[in-house]
């Protein structure tokens, strides 16, 4: 309907309305990128966590099937204390956390 | 194309109109800039993002409609769109034809909205039904009356003009 004078008239309004419009900018697009950093944070802290789980019954299996070999759990025992540092987590900074783009 | 390509596209296509069919509707400016960016948001986490574009435009719609609905809740200003009364709107603009008159001002929101949405956004009866949480039917009748009543307020104007 380009000549129904309402149509006409609220076209007007709209490109005069346009005019005043804030210039888009990257806001949003930043919010969605944080969203997916928490969301990836999480997802790599459950990992972890899981892994660290997964040693430590592995290293006491070991001790519990073969004592004698008490010495070869010392391996894995350290690499369960290493990963329970924080050091295995590649995304996430212990001096900044993690790391989102506000 | 990659999502956040997608989303990027989107968003610059579609943001202005979002945020001036925000303020036409009774949103002030900085409030409609806030709930742009909400709406954009919740879109972007939305199953919407990967719809055709005539669906996701709609969809992006009716979030940004309830996000204002939900925040004149949150204000206790109004429980139903026609509770709203007679507020000035947000944005007049001297030189519009709506303004002149005060046409604009004397239709209710919901009339603002549908007339909005059929004529400057040009979605479908179906579409508006959606966004507005109405049936088809009910926007048809609303959209009819509300045309009337637009056409009835604009017409000395166009006499006017006619007879310059």
């Amino acid at each position: 309907m380009p000549n129904d004078p309402i149509s006409a008239a609220l076209r007007r309004d709209a490109a005069l309305l346009l005019d005043l419009a804030p210039v888009p900018n990257a806001a949003a697009w930043h919010a969605v990128r944080a969203a997916r950093a928490r969301r990836l944070s999480w997802i790599m802290s459950l990992c972890g966590w899981g892994l660290r789980a997964l040693l430590l019954v592995a290293a006491i299996g070991l001790v519990l099937l073969a004592p004698s070999l008490l010495l070869g759990a010392a391996v894995p025992l350290a690499l369960v204390g290493w990963l329970s540092s924080g050091m295995c987590a590649p995304l996430v900074s212990r001096r900044e956390g993690p790391r989102t783009v506000r | 194309m990659p999502a956040y390509r997608r989303f990027a596209d989107f968003y610059a296509v579609h943001a202005r109109a979002l945020w001036r069919y925000l303020v036409r509707i009774g949103a002030d400016r900085t409030l409609a800039e806030d709930l742009v960016q909400d709406a954009f948001v919740r879109w972007s986490l939305s199953r919407a993002a990967e719809w055709e574009e005539p669906r996701a435009r709609a969809y992006l719609f009716t979030i940004a409609t309830r996000l204002l609905t939900d925040w004149w809740r949150r204000q206790r200003r109004q429980v139903a769109w026609d509770a709203i009364g007679d507020e000035a709107p947000s944005c007049e603009i001297e030189a519009s034809p709506l303004f002149q008159g005060r046409a604009w001002a004397a239709l209710s929101p919901r009339q603002q909205q549908l007339l909005w949405l059929a004529y400057v956004e040009e979605f479908s009866h179906d579409e508006i039904a959606d966004i507005c949480g109405l049936s088809s039917a009910s926007v048809r009748v609303l959209l009819s009356r509300g045309r009337a009543i637009l056409a009835r307020l604009l017409e000395p104007e166009t006499e006017t003009d006619d007879a310059e």
